[in-house]
């Protein structure tokens, strides 16, 4: 629902960290857990909406990946994958210890090479 | 098959990213494609992005975790799709059940609500199959 302003955050984040060749950007990757709250389709339709707007960046792409939940289970010491939701370890121990999944971060950042 | 016939290749997209105007990425076959559009309409899974003589290539839609309500109750139903659409999330139809793409903490919400009514499966999240109150996101 404040998927425009995470997307003007991002820019203003990359501004700052490539002052010189802010515009020369092409592709942006994004990181999203699926315990983010972060739903990749309203970013990636927030990202079109400021692309259209911001004509400097009409052919630079967004593209996002989601990271899996990865808990912590204590009885194996060793990490494991939730899928379906299921916080249960492979031994049967149940964890809601949390190592992946919460992350929003941007991951690469790819710049046109003759700017 | 004729010596002829184009190759068919897939190139791989998520779901979520059908309306996307610019894409640059690998096909199945290793093939680099860039596609650059103005979308009006979303890419619907197997339709042709690129075509010549030698090759044509067709979009394939990754398949996702989905939450799935089982019920046929109407006020259920009713209630499940405003507290999505709520979140401003794309609602499906597929062979008559309502899904939505999965994420943690709307499961976790849905799920507190609805209890064992609501599932998870994976399915493919075809545009064709979302509901279009207003013509928005899909």
């Amino acid at each position: 629902m404040h998927e425009l302003g995470i997307v003007k955050d991002i820019f203003r984040t990359l501004e700052e960290a490539y002052p010189d060749k802010y515009e020369a950007i092409i592709k942006i990757n994004l990181e999203a857990g699926l315990l983010s709250s972060l739903q990749p389709i309203l970013i990636q339709n927030a990202f079109e909406a400021y692309v259209l707007d911001d004509t400097r960046f009409k052919n630079t792409e967004l593209e996002v990946s989601i990271l899996p939940i990865i808990a912590y289970c204590k009885s194996c010491d060793k990490q494991f994958e939730v899928k379906y939701h299921r916080f249960v370890c492979d031994c049967g121990e149940p964890s809601d210890r949390i190592i992946q999944g919460e992350e929003l971060r941007i991951s690469q950042v790819t710049f046109q090479e003759d700017k | 098959m004729h010596a002829s016939d184009p190759k068919i290749d897939f190139l791989p997209l998520q779901w979520y990213e059908v309306n996307r105007t610019v894409i640059r990425r690998k096909t199945e076959g290793g093939s680099d494609v860039s596609l650059s559009r103005f979308p009006k309409m979303p890419i619907h899974d197997g339709e042709v992005v690129y075509a010549t003589d030698e090759v044509i290539v067709k979009a394939r839609i990754q398949p996702c975790t989905c939450i799935v309500l089982y019920t046929d109750d109407m006020a259920t139903i009713g209630s499940f799709c405003f507290d999505v659409g709520n979140r401003h999330l794309p609602i499906f139809c597929i062979d008559d059940k309502i899904v939505v793409s999965y994420d943690g903490r709307l499961f976790q919400a849905l799920f507190g609500k609805y209890g064992e009514k609501v599932k998870m499966e994976t399915k493919v999240l075809d545009a064709e199959y979302a509901i279009k109150a207003f013509g928005n996101y899909l």
